[in-house]
């Protein structure tokens, strides 16, 4: 195997590890993440309809609290949009110790 | 040898992706601290709506004040356009947080103890977003 191979066969092995730990967990906590919020805003709105049935709130206090979850979910996707960002940047800086273990390795 | 030649073109295609990549801003434990300084005493003024306005105008300008100073710090820092966006949500008179709430109480006077519970849910939730955020961060030493 020459320098080249040996430098290609560690940086795949272990790039793919890495992306392996890096995205996967993302992956999962962006779903539960999302799984939690729609959760959570199918009960508040039952209660809201639960509320407004009884008289406890007002039509125009059902339509605030609607907008409000409304605004409350574009904060959660501009919050899982940075996440992303920020796995990328860890892999990002763990592709730079990769190169530079491989490639000290082969060298 | 040919081969090893490649070694050097491996590295710029990928310095080539590294430097598309947006960078982020790191972990901040003053807004951190100051997003939950906030969420304390904006939830706890929350509480006070069943009273009247009028009686907590001055605290209500002082934590709008204090939101504002977050909002500009974080509009300040480079690489923050997420955060800052997630701020002027949270502050936004014609939205339906914390700035929204704080109009819907002056333009009623008093709220329902009902009305009081649901906003304080969701406001606190927004602080969380921001909270959860500034957390999710990666700390300076740990890049």
């Amino acid at each position: 195997m020459d320098k080249f191979d040996t430098f290609m066969a560690i940086f795949n092995k272990e790039v793919s590890k890495t992306a392996k730990d890096l995205f996967s967990g993302y992956a999962k906590q962006a779903v539960k993440d999302a799984s939690d919020f729609i959760a959570n805003t199918k009960k508040d709105i039952k209660t809201w309809i639960d509320q407004l049935s009884k008289g406890e709130i007002t039509l125009d206090d059902f339509e605030f609290f609607l907008k409000g979850q409304k605004d409350l979910a574009k904060m959660n996707a501009l919050k899982q949009k940075r996440l992303g960002i920020v796995q990328i940047n860890k892999f990002k800086s763990a592709l730079i110790d990769i190169v530079r273990d491989a490639v000290s390795t082969v060298l | 040898m040919i081969r090893k030649s490649k070694i050097p073109v491996v590295i710029f295609t990928l310095l080539i992706f590294i430097s598309c990549v947006p960078n982020i801003a790191d972990f901040d434990p003053v807004i951190y601290e100051k997003t939950v300084e906030l969420k304390v005493e904006s939830l706890v003024l929350i509480n006070c709506a069943t009273k009247p306005y009028n009686n907590y105008e001055k605290d209500i300008d002082r934590i709008m004040l204090e939101v504002e100073k977050a909002y500009e710090y974080s509009n300040g820092k480079p690489n923050n356009e997420i955060t800052t966006e997630m701020w002027k949500i949270l502050k936004d008179p014609e939205g339906n947080l914390l700035g929204g709430f704080f109009l819907h109480w002056e333009n009623k006077q008093t709220l329902s103890q009902t009305m009081v519970g649901n906003s304080k849910k969701l406001i606190a939730d927004a602080f969380d977003t921001i909270i959860g955020l500034e957390s999710g961060k990666i700390k300076p030493n740990k890049k």
